[in-house]
């Protein structure tokens, strides 16, 4: 990926921070058991998917209203079965969790569990998008 | 909690139409505890129709997670009993039912159960859960609750049609 495009550049700032705020929303999880610290983190970790892949397709949303309607676009040309929008919304509610502790087990750890769906797939999304625009440019 | 009785009185076309009345007067956090009231009726219904117990199901999944999570839940901030501040006025049971988690999982499994036409069950679950959670606590910025409605709405015209 060229180094001289700055939405290339800002997509792959954004998917380093999505990648390390999972891995340390993980470790708060797993090591420290600070599930309510763990889940702010991977609601900032989606959050930088939705902005690597939009400076990726070469937009820029800066508030986080921007942000969910670049993601309903995405959703739109994504299979429904992917459930980005719904497994969006998990990640959400863990931010909300961080706000007011109201999730209970149960919820907390299916949200948990959607949030990292969500972020996985949002990135599988990006490196098969990054692929292609590579082998674009080598064409 | 024991599994809630079956939504006899107002069916979820009921609520839905209610909730349209409520959204298209500006009362947003209103109309998303009616939607929620027509999800949840929807579970419900779907539970019942294929004998499920939503509490023996609710027990089986809490089986299931994990040792080391619940070591980590144990630890973190106790969840708040949180009852909201949604309006008495409203006159709505928001009390969740548990084993709704579960339930959305054993239909997305089920090959002969009606499938929501736009999302998946989970999909579907969560957007109602984010509308349950701003009908208690005015949390959903209003970006997110136009769609999640949208969502929630969309899931439901294809289980019951239009609300007359």
């Amino acid at each position: 990926m060229s180094l001289h495009n700055p939405g290339w550049e800002r997509a792959e700032f954004h998917e380093a921070r999505a990648r390390n705020y999972r891995r340390q929303a993980e470790l708060l999880r797993e090591r420290d058991g600070d599930n309510d610290s763990a889940g702010i983190l991977l609601y900032e970790s989606a959050k930088q998917c939705i902005n690597a892949l939009a400076n990726q397709w070469g937009s820029n949303p800066t508030s986080t209203g921007a942000k969910v309607r670049f993601l309903r676009n995405v959703a739109e040309r994504e299979p429904p079965s992917l459930n980005l929008t719904g497994n969006w919304r998990a990640a959400n509610r863990l931010h909300v969790h961080a706000d007011r502790g109201h999730l209970s087990e149960s919820d907390f750890d299916r949200d948990w569990e959607s949030a990292q769906t969500f972020i996985e797939q949002m990135l599988l999304i990006y490196a098969g998008d990054e692929w292609s625009s590579q082998s674009e440019r080598i064409r | 909690m024991a599994t809630p009785e079956p939504a006899t009185e107002i069916t979820p076309l009921e609520y839905m139409k209610k909730a349209d009345e409520q959204w298209a007067a500006g009362n947003q956090r209103y109309a998303a505890a009616l939607l929620w009231k027509a999800a949840e009726a929807t579970f419900i219904s779907l539970a019942q129709e294929r004998g499920l117990d939503l509490d023996k199901l609710h027990q089986d999944y809490m089986a299931e997670i994990s040792l080391t999570w619940k070591r980590a839940f144990a630890k973190s901030q106790p969840p708040i009993d949180y009852t909201g501040d949604a309006d008495p006025a409203w006159n709505l049971d928001l009390r969740k039912p548990t084993g709704l988690i579960p339930l959305a999982k054993a239909l997305e499994e089920d090959h002969v159960a009606p499938k929501p036409s736009y999302m998946s069950y989970s999909g579907f679950l969560t957007t109602a859960f984010l509308l349950h959670d701003h009908a208690l606590m005015d949390v959903v910025e209003d970006y997110e609750l136009e769609y999640a409605y949208e969502d929630a709405r969309k899931c439901l015209v294809g289980f019951h049609g239009e609300p007359a």
